[in-house]
C-alpha cells in the first residue's frame, strides 16, 4: 500500500464525516419540516414525548411513524396498526437490496451490515444512490452511518420542537403544524408523479382509501394500500399486454 | 403507556424486518422483478391513502377545520410547489401558511 492510498480506518472516517456533512444540507431542511409536523401530530394524538422520540430512533421511517400516530389517535387495534406499519415499510426490501451490494464491507461483517441497514430510509436511499458512485466502495458504509446518525439526531430535536410548539402556540398555528405531514406527503405523492406506476398507484390508493374506510376503519390503511397497490399493478400489466 | 411502548417497539421490529431481509437477500435476488414492482405500487398506494384520510376525514383537532380549508391548502401547496421548480419547502410554506391564515381568521367552510 502506498503512502497516498488511504488506510481503511481513514477511509472510514472520511466516509463517515462526508455522510454527516451531507445530512446538514438541503434534504435535512426538507426532513425537518416533516419531523416538526410529526412532533405536533404526536402531541395531538396524545402520545407522550419520550415515546415520540423513541419512535423516531427505533422505527426511523416517517410514513410508519405517521401511521402509528394517526391510527393510535383513532384507537385502531394493535394488530391493525402493526400490520399497516409493516406493509408501509415493505418498500425497504427492494430499496435495501439495491443499496447494500454497493457497500464494501470487511469479511465477516454481518453485524456491521445489520447495523448500517437501520439507516435505510427513503431520503437516505435516494441520496445514497446519487452519491455512492462518486466515492470509494469502502467509504459508503460509514457514509450511510454518518448520514443516518446525524439525521436521527436532528429528527429527535425537530420532533421535540414540533411537540413543544404544538402545546405553546395559538390554535391556528398549532393546527397548521399538525397539518404539516399531510401537506408534506401530498407534495411527495401528488406533486411529483415520476412514472406511470407511481401515478396509477397514487390514484388507486386515493380512491380505495375512502371505500375501504366504510368497510372497516380499523383495517382501512392496510386494505387500501394492498388493494389499491394491487389494482394499480394489475391494471398496468393488463394495459401493457394489450398495447404490446 | 406500557401498551403504547410495546406497540412502538413492535412497529420498529416489523419495520426493521424488511431491512434485515434486504441484508440477507442482497445480491441474491434481482431487485427489478415483478414482485418489487408490486411492492412499489403498494407503498405508493398506502401513503396516498393515508394522505387522503388525513385530508378528507381527519381525526382529532384537524376535524374542526372545514374540509374546504384543508383541500384548498393542499391544492395551493401543490400549485406553488410546481411553480417554484419543485421546491418542497416553498410548497409546504405556502400550503401551511394559507391553512394557518384561514384558520386564524376563523374562515368557515365556503
Amino acid at each position: 500500500m502506498s503512502l497516498l492510498e488511504p488506510t481503511p480506518r481513514s477511509a472510514a472516517r472520511a466516509g463517515f464525516l462526508s455522510g454527516c456533512r451531507e445530512a446538514l444540507g438541503a434534504p435535512a431542511a426538507v426532513m425537518s419540516a416533516g419531523f416538526i409536523g410529526y412532533g405536533s401530530m404526536a402531541n395531538d394524538a396524545g402520545i407522550p414525548f419520550w415515546l415520540t422520540a423513541l419512535a423516531t430512533v427505533i422505527i426511523w421511517a416517517l410514513p410508519g411513524q405517521i401511521i402509528l400516530a394517526q391510527m393510535y389517535a383513532v384507537k385502531a387495534s394493535a394488530m391493525a396498526i402493526i400490520l399497516a406499519v409493516m406493509m408501509s415499510a415493505m418498500r425497504f426490501l427492494p430499496t435495501g437490496m439495491a443499496l447494500m451490494p454497493l457497500i464494501q464491507f470487511d469479511k465477516h461483517s454481518l453485524i456491521k451490515k445489520l447495523l448500517v441497514s437501520q439507516f435505510i430510509a427513503m431520503t437516505s436511499w435516494a441520496l445514497a444512490m446519487r452519491e455512492f458512485p462518486l466515492m470509494p466502495a469502502r467509504q459508503r458504509g460509514p457514509w450511510l452511518a454518518g448520514f443516518g446518525v446525524v439525521c436521527t439526531f436532528f429528527g429527535i430535536i425537530l420532533s421535540a420542537v414540533g411537540y413543544l410548539l404544538a402545546g405553546a402556540v395559538p390554535p391556528a398555528i398549532r393546527l397548521g403544524l399538525v397539518f404539516l405531514p399531510p401537506i408534506y406527503f401530498t407534495l411527495l405523492m401528488f406533486g411529483d408523479i415520476r412514472s406511470m406506476r407511481m401515478g396509477m398507484s397514487v390514484v388507486c390508493g386515493s380512491l380505495m382509501a375512502p371505500l375501504v374506510y366504510s368497510l372497516s376503519p380499523d383495517w382501512s390503511v392496510l386494505m387500501g394500500g394492498v388493494g389499491g397497490g394491487s389494482l394499480a399493478y394489475w391494471s398496468l400489466r393488463l394495459f401493457k399486454k394489450k398495447t404490446s | 403507556m406500557t401498551q403504547l411502548l410495546a406497540l412502538t417497539v413492535a412497529c420498529a421490529l416489523v419495520t426493521y424486518f424488511w431491512r434485515f431481509l434486504a441484508v440477507i437477500f442482497s445480491g441474491r435476488l434481482a431487485s427489478d422483478s415483478a414482485v418489487f414492482h408490486w411492492i412499489e405500487c403498494v407503498a405508493y398506494a398506502m401513503v396516498a391513502g393515508v394522505v387522503v384520510r388525513l385530508v378528507w376525514m381527519p381525526s382529532g383537532t384537524l376535524a374542526t377545520v372545514p374540509l374546504s380549508v384543508r383541500l384548498m391548502a393542499c391544492v395551493v401547496a401543490v400549485v406553488v410547489y410546481r411553480l417554484s421548480g419543485k421546491k418542497l419547502l416553498v410548497g409546504m410554506a405556502a400550503g401551511v401558511g394559507l391553512f394557518m391564515a384561514l384558520v386564524g381568521w376563523g374562515i368557515e367552510g365556503v
